[in-house]
């Protein structure tokens, strides 16, 4: 045999043995999936009852309705599925319904679970972190979040602007009046979108602070902001 | 017995095949790996990007869905409403009826109260004469425009649509083709997030829809297709679109985005001169047009690939279907290298010229005649009694073992990203399908190639040759529920 002849041999060695061992990552990746996506539409049937009656009872409900909860929230993946469900209902409702929302994440503390991942080194656990937080309007994180702005990571820096104004608007803005760099049109949209959706109001001197800050970008979003945002 | 000269002759013709298929094993084994990497990332993002504010922002930028159709009577009117369905704030469908010969045009005046309109270009990129343009009375359809033209083909097709609108950007789509409603949302991000860079074209995974359950054009459930030959193209698909194209992206080194779907920056598509009519391969073409005209003004400039399955297409399940739309595929491949030769191993247009090009020119256009050639010196060597069968049968394993692990590396990835076709069934029939593919599939996919290049450089064909298209059918039947009616089989000229 030779030398040639055994190289080849070696990897088809390789080839195989990588396949199996593939394959057999893909069975259990297959096991597990379907034994999660069973166990999640399990708990979220549970949860869709519970956040029903705990949007529409009275507190004494409420408060028998987070201890419900409590008790099914006991693991992380659990935990996970329950704010993905408050996530969705924070974008379904709004009113009293939303304050709701927002309370059953503080009563349960899972903002001390998003305010983990916003502290996370991991670039995708910060983003997580301050879409639930923003999404939520937990607006303690907000000083936390500014901190972001400069992120060397231009995904936690772009969500970083978007969520301070979903947090404290005004505050935001001016926050972002000092701003150095420059602003992809990504967040523009996402600013203006928010405060079309959400009004601040905004007195004619803010409105002139904002057109005669330092970084273009800034001032160009000042003009956008007084055509979309407040065009009365 | 064998000279002295079979020996060299045969020491250099097994040394070549070994380090060629190894470095193609190795460039796979590279792509995959950057490719993983990527979809990662783009996953983990995804989790977290909310569309809502694009959705309802006065300031979302223009996009023109530009479909262009040439008789396809049979589907036209559903697949235009499920276009009107897509989520976005500011877009029009453009519809470019290419000189059909059916009813068409008749069908969509009267499904949509079309009436003629008043014609307004917005560029000159050559195409064939325009009879008519039509707009809906209907306000409910009022961003639907039809441009009636004379018959000249898709790029000529795209190019009249991409005159007729204002849009910022374009999205050329295969009218019969199913697009995800938040498509053009995942589309347009990547133009809108970047600041340094020009964003110049996007595109997105395209997938095999048939047998898939469609309801109001839309994929309601994902099935794993029922016809072995489209049941390989899966597979193929899912190997090209998760391992190839996002590596190359990852890379920046993308030279093509699908026909069906892909959305550009229309003044630069513009400014590369359109669709070129002259090519069966207009979209490889004008990826690497545009390329080449940002390289040449020095901007810094990207293609983005979107790893989520945003379109479904029809794959061909007859094999003479299948073997012209290869040999197309393969004289686009090769003219667009002829076209742009200026580009190989030239520094000047980077990871372009260095890499990308010559990786098309070496193994997309040249591994299946390498194939082939090594088949003639294999048939050779039998007739003459030379074959070293332990030595062939060795290699042969190899190529093998290494084309069942790279399919089942692409089912990992698939399991580990979008977990589309659900139940173990799906995953041993994809297994099934990779060990049957180097066998069965990929003779044809050769011989279509080895065919492209006969008729591209001895028949010297320019044209698209023709498809047979069955149209999405919907697997209900339990109840009745409006949906894509299933025409007969047809014969699409193209």
């Amino acid at each position: 045999m030779t030398l040639n002849e055994t190289w080849i041999i070696g990897l088809i060695i390789v080839c195989s043995t990588l396949s199996v061992l593939m394959l057999i990552v893909v069975f259990l990746l297959k096991f597990i999936n379907t034994y999660q996506s069973n166990h999640a539409l399990r708990i979220k049937h549970l949860l869709h009852q519970l956040l029903v009656d705990y949007l529409l009872g009275d507190s004494l409900e409420r408060k028998q309705i987070i201890e419900k909860i409590q008790r099914l929230n006991k693991s992380r993946f659990n935990k996970k599925i329950l704010i993905d469900e408050l996530l969705i209902l924070t974008n379904n409702f709004s009113g009293i319904y939303a304050a709701r929302v927002f309370q059953l994440y503080k009563d349960l503390q899972l903002n001390e679970l998003s305010l983990n991942k916003l502290r996370n080194p991991i670039w995708h656990q910060k983003l997580r972190g301050m879409y639930e937080l923003s999404t939520l309007e937990y607006s303690e994180a907000f000083d936390e979040i500014s901190d972001l702005i400069y992120h060397p990571h231009g995904e936690v820096r772009r969500n970083a602007r978007v969520s301070l104004i979903k947090l404290k608007k005004k505050d935001a803005l001016m926050t972002l009046k000092d701003l150095e760099g420059s602003m992809s049109q990504w967040t523009y949209v996402s600013i203006i979108a928010i405060l079309k959706q959400n009004p601040i109001k905004l007195t004619g001197d803010e409105i002139r602070r904002l057109k005669s800050a330092q970084n273009p970008y800034v001032k160009t979003l000042a003009y956008d902001l007084e055509q979309f945002a407040y065009a009365q | 017995m064998p000279s002295s000269l079979y020996y060299d002759i045969a020491f250099f013709f097994n040394y070549s095949i070994l380090v060629y298929a190894c470095t193609l094993m190795f460039i796979y084994i590279i792509l995959g790996i950057v490719s993983i990497g990527a979809i990662r990332a783009h996953l983990k993002k995804r989790k977290s990007v909310n569309f809502d504010n694009l959705l309802r922002s006065p300031l979302a930028p223009k996009i023109a869905v530009i479909a262009p159709a040439y008789n396809e009577s049979a589907t036209i009117i559903e697949n235009i409403r499920s276009l009107l369905s897509l989520r976005y704030n500011d877009f029009d469908i453009v519809i470019v009826n290419d000189g059909s010969k059916d009813d068409s045009l008749e069908k969509m005046i009267r499904a949509y109260d079309l009436i003629p309109a008043k014609r307004e270009s917005f560029s000159n990129l050559p195409h064939a004469p325009i009879r008519a343009i039509y707009r809906s009375k209907n306000e409910a359809f009022r961003n639907l425009l039809v441009v009636d033209k004379e018959n000249g083909g898709k790029a000529d097709s795209l190019n009249a649509g991409i005159n007729n609108t204002n849009a910022k950007y374009v999205a050329n789509i295969d009218v019969d083709c199913i697009i995800e409603d938040d498509a053009l949302l995942r589309m347009v991000e990547p133009f809108l997030q970047e600041i340094d860079v020009k964003m110049i074209a996007t595109g997105g995974v395209v997938r095999i829809a048939n047998d898939c359950e469609v309801r109001n054009g839309r994929i309601i459930k994902v099935n794993l297709p029922r016809n072995l030959l489209a049941l390989f193209q899966t597979l193929e698909y899912l190997r090209a679109f998760l391992l190839g194209r996002m590596a190359w992206s990852r890379l920046n080194g993308l030279l093509i985005i699908s026909g069906a779907f892909g959305l550009f920056d229309k003044s630069i598509l513009i400014e590369a001169g359109g669709y070129k009519k002259e090519t069966v391969g207009e979209d490889m073409e004008l990826v690497v047009r545009m390329r080449r005209l940002m390289h040449e003004r020095k901007e810094r400039y990207k293609v983005h690939y979107i790893p989520d399955p945003l379109c479904w297409t029809e794959s061909p399940t007859s094999i003479a279907t299948l073997i012209r739309q290869r040999n197309r595929w393969t004289r686009g491949t090769i003219e667009t290298l002829l076209d742009h030769r200026i580009m190989m191993f030239n520094p000047r247009f980077r990871i372009l010229g260095l890499i990308s090009y010559p990786f098309w020119l070496f193994f997309e256009w040249m591994a299946p005649l390498v194939e082939f050639f090594g088949l003639l010196y294999f048939l050779v060597l039998l007739v003459l009694g030379w074959v070293n069968w332990h030595y062939f049968l060795l290699l042969l394993t190899l190529v093998y073992s290494f084309a069942f692990m790279l399919s089942c590396f692409t089912i990992l990835v698939k399991e580990l990203t979008y977990k589309e076709y659900p139940g173990i069934k799906s995953i041993l029939t994809l297994l099934g399908v990779a060990l049957l593919e180097p066998i069965l599939f990929h003779p044809i996919v050769v011989y279509s190639a080895i065919k492209g290049n006969w008729d591209k450089f001895v028949l010297r064909k320019s044209n698209w040759g023709s498809q047979v298209r069955k149209g999405f059918g919907s697997v209900k039947p339990k109840e009745q529920i409006p949906s894509i009616p299933i025409p007969k089989e047809q014969t699409v000229e193209i």
